[in-house]
């Protein structure tokens, strides 16, 4: 059975060997069926392939039976073995930040009755953007964002975190994979647990914020009926009745700049529509936080800038303005040349697979506050940051004499 | 840990320890535990995978590997609680072996929650059945303490079982400190005792917590030891 699901996922023995931290040699013996699953790796195993721990055990159900449809997903053509292996490590880090979270008493599950309003008071009926749209206002609405002072971007990834969404930004190099979503169930089958994630490598921040916030329009709407949803870098010709996208770029443009955001930075900023410059154009991507592209065909459907002016606004070069306005803006060697004391903290975020997964700082805070404190062991500290014990206690200090 | 005139079935190890026991080449109290006290070094299924994995000191897996299929330790599972049920005490008399195993993985799950994969079910194994556990880890057993959480009775640690062989006459002095020098090269852990001490000289500040109560007790034994005798 478990042969037959991993051919059918498909992800190489090798891969879970390595998630599963356990030799290759190990991994085929329970493949083989030479040696029982011990219930430890086989509770971790399910979790990352979303079955039962009972259904890696079973013999007379097919693979195509109990193969869960998020792997369906992923046979997409532009698709391969590295994303594979990303979406199992992030399956496996959600589970992990599931039981951090069930150690320290911090599991929170209010999204469900967040994305259950939003989806409850959307018209389905109507057009993909009106829908994107609405789901936007009711979001910001929820969470006390309705006012739209500033851009929200930075801001909401913690309020995503608040509601029990799991947010990982982390490089892929060489994959197509700009983003995707989907859910795990947790272990003790508690609850779902809802994750986003996005490619960090050869990204902005800007551009990142658009796709979290694209990636949570999925979570809300399509991804626990479709499994997953996985975005491209290369976008493939958005038909018209691709609704499921539309809706999500709608959500997304609303989410970070509606017209209410936009009119209040460019009063903040003085800025004149009638005469839009290049500063201008840098301040309001400098406070929304997002793409200059997006910023411009958000003022011009807000009927702000006018067609010629957003063809003319696109041409502008505002990379020196924009650098000067915002850290965000900087390259990561340029970041790291102004701030030399913050360097060594991104390497203490990767972990020991391949391909490393960069792991969210205020986890690793919380855990390594969770070890000093007692709550967990420093060996359940190094296995929640996928990471050997040794490498642990070199990273963040020994815990105290274990005579 | 006081002990009765019985020794427990067996004695259960968790990675840490038992890799120290291959690194310093000292496999000596697997012996000592099954000849002199009829008790079965065994380990869970979670930390076979562990010790058959371990890479980074050669040859411990292989020559794990040829020790579980001597026998010289078992795996813990059904038919292992089927072997050991009747020396485990009348509270288990009516409990199956399958629903022994069933409460040690609830045990564990909870445990796992705090302490790592192959602790956490080492030690719920052994709070189930009662059984002394063997490992290094004094950091997870204040983290399930300070959880409210049972914990195995008595913990021993590595150099514990090595001062049995010494105390039980299975190994001399010498090959105690052998083991304890080949730990200190290979940058392993070691109790602060024999830090900086042959174990001649740091036997007495640590305290052993079992003891072979058919002989003089080593120097330091801790009075709560469990007592082991021969078989």
């Amino acid at each position: 059975m478990l042969k037959d699901l991993l051919e059918s996922v498909p992800l190489s023995k090798g891969t879970c060997a390595q998630i599963l931290g356990v030799a290759p040699a190990v991994f085929d013996e329970w493949v083989a069926g030479q040696a029982a699953m011990p219930a430890g790796y086989a509770r971790a195993l399910a979790g990352i392939l979303g079955v039962a721990p009972e259904a890696l055990r079973q013999r007379q159900v097919s693979a195509a039976e109990a193969t869960p449809s998020i792997w369906f997903r992923l046979r997409d053509h532009r698709v391969g073995e590295r994303e594979r292996t990303q979406v199992a490590l992030l399956r496996r880090f959600a589970h992990l930040v599931d039981q951090f979270e069930a150690a320290t008493g911090s599991r929170s599950f209010v999204w469900k009755s967040v994305f259950d309003t939003v989806s409850r008071e959307v018209d389905f009926s109507a057009s993909p953007l009106q829908q994107g749209r609405h789901a936007a206002q009711i979001l910001r609405a929820e969470r006390g964002l309705k006012q739209g002072a500033t851009g929200i971007a930075s801001a909401f990834r913690g309020h995503l975190r608040a509601l029990g969404v799991l947010v990982v930004e982390s490089p892929l190099p060489d994959s197509k994979i700009e983003g995707c979503s989907f859910y795990v169930q947790s272990a003790d089958g508690v609850g779902l647990r809802p994750c986003v994630f996005a490619n960090t490598h050869g990204s902005t921040w800007f551009r990142r914020n658009y796709v979290l916030f694209h990636e949570t329009a999925h979570l809300i709407f399509d991804a626990l009926k479709a499994g997953a949803s996985v975005d491209f870098s290369e976008v493939e010709p958005r038909g018209a009745e691709d609704v499921i996208e539309q809706r999500a770029d709608a959500f997304a443009q609303d989410m970070l700049v509606p017209p209410v955001v936009l009119r209040h930075l460019a009063q903040a900023n003085g800025i004149d529509w009638e005469r839009f410059t290049p500063e201008a154009l840098a301040a309001l991507v400098a406070d929304t936080e997002v793409e200059a592209g997006l910023v411009l065909k958000a003022a011009a459907e807000a009927q702000l800038l006018s067609k010629d002016q957003r063809a003319e606004a696109s041409g502008f070069d505002i990379a020196t303005l924009l650098r000067a306005r915002t850290e965000r803006a900087l390259s990561a060697p340029e970041y790291f040349r102004r701030h030399p004391e913050r360097e060594h903290e991104l390497g203490k975020r990767a972990t020991a697979t391949s391909p490393p997964l960069r792991l969210p700082a205020g986890y690793v805070g919380a855990v390594v506050e969770a070890v000093n404190e007692g709550v967990i062991a420093a060996s359940k500290g190094a296995e929640l940051l996928m990471i050997d014990r040794r490498v642990f206690h070199a990273r963040f200090g020994a815990p105290s004499s274990d005579d | 840990m006081s002990g009765g005139s019985a020794n427990p079935p067996a004695v259960l190890f968790d990675t840490d320890a038992l890799i120290q026991l291959y690194v310093a080449r000292f496999v000596t109290p697997l012996k000592c535990f099954r000849e002199r006290f009829a008790m079965q070094p065994a380990v869970t299924p979670e930390v076979d995978a562990e010790v058959r994995s371990h890479f980074r000191h050669q040859g411990v897996a292989e020559r794990y590997k040829k020790a579980e299929a001597a026998r010289a330790i078992q795996v813990l599972d059904v038919h292992a609680l089927r072997a050991w049920k009747p020396s485990l005490g009348d509270r288990f008399a009516e409990t199956s072996p399958d629903a022994l195993l069933d409460q040690i993985l609830d045990r564990a799950s909870q445990y796992h929650l705090h302490v790592d994969l192959g602790e956490a079910y080492t030690y719920a194994a052994a709070v189930e059945l009662g059984l002394p556990a063997v490992s290094n880890d004094a950091n997870a057993i204040r983290a399930l303490r300070n959880n409210a959480m049972s914990v195995p009775v008595p913990m021993l640690r590595c150099f514990d079982v090595i001062a049995l062989c010494v105390q039980a006459g299975f190994a001399t002095v010498g090959d105690a400190d052998d083991a304890r020098r080949a730990l200190r090269e290979a940058e392993e852990h070691l109790p602060s005792a024999f830090r900086n001490a042959k174990f001649d000289d740091g036997i007495a500040s640590f305290a052993a917590r079992i003891t072979d109560a058919s002989v003089p007790a080593l120097p330091g034994t801790a009075p709560d030891a469990l007592r082991l005798f021969p078989t």
